[in-house]
């Protein structure tokens, strides 16, 4: 197909990312699957035939797929074929397309945020390390001398 | 040897965004499960971007297909986020118990 960038990036997002994320999520939430897997057989026959009947009409429509003669002119970033894809990819993304992987960017990095700031919990109780108090002690704070008298003890 | 064109990627999508559709329509109680369809049925959408993109010869569909990507991962990254908190609170995860928008 000639989009070998989008296959390997795609492989690892899914791979990587979003089925470990899944993963860990199920490993997180102690659930019994078995009470959730309940009424699976009254909506199986329904959501079956929807299913079928919406492939169908999609292969049917994906089959019946011809280009209009006006697609050639209407292209936005035009392969030029002796360039490779990852070189084609990168000559517009980071041109033409600039605004829009800043906001991609954008959009993960809230979406970082946000899940941070969701899971993150303080728990009361836990003895934690005050950064801010530890530097700004002081030898006098630290250190007492006591002048302690021959004899007696303090 | 048959030759792979436009239809059979259009096939592919179209059963995986059948797939994602049956799985949201037959699992009624598992949010996870459903988070995992939604993940589907955007893979589907970007098979079909990255086909026609391929087949017009123009850039544009893969690059929106890498939009696309950032966003499913972003919402996957949310949508778990949320759960998690969800089943803090509550201690499952059934939608049909999901019924209060306060926390």
């Amino acid at each position: 197909m000639g989009a070998e960038f989008l296959a390997m990036i795609l492989i690892m997002v899914y791979v990587g990312a979003v089925a470990v994320l899944f993963l860990f999520v199920v490993m997180m939430l102690d659930i019994d699957f078995v009470e959730l897997r309940q009424g699976f057989a009254d909506y199986l026959p329904l959501g079956g035939l929807l299913a079928f009947i919406l492939t169908v009409e999609l292969i049917v429509l994906g089959a019946s797929w011809h280009v209009s003669a006006k697609a050639e002119g209407l292209r936005q970033a035009p392969i030029s074929g002796d360039t490779d894809n990852l070189r084609a990819i990168s000559e517009v993304l980071y041109t033409d397309y600039a605004f829009f992987i800043e906001a991609a960017g954008l959009v993960l990095l809230v979406a970082m945020i946000g899940a941070i700031v969701l899971t993150n919990f303080h728990k009361k109780g836990i003895k934690r390390q005050n950064i801010s108090a530890q530097v700004a002690r002081k030898a006098e704070d630290g250190v007492e001398l006591v002048d302690v008298k021959p004899g007696q003890g303090l | 040897m048959m030759e792979i064109g436009l239809v059979h990627y259009l096939a592919v999508a179209a059963i995986i965004f059948s797939t994602g559709v049956f799985g949201i329509f037959v699992n009624r109680k598992n949010v996870i499960v459903i988070l995992m369809s939604v993940e589907l049925i955007l893979l589907a959408v970007n098979i079909n971007f990255v086909a026609f993109s391929t087949h017009l010869h123009d850039l544009g569909g893969q690059i929106f297909a890498l939009f696309v990507l950032t966003v499913a991962a972003a919402e996957a990254a949310v949508g778990l986020a949320i759960l998690v908190v969800y089943f803090r609170n509550r201690g499952n995860i059934a939608v049909s118990d999901i019924n209060l928008m306060k926390g």
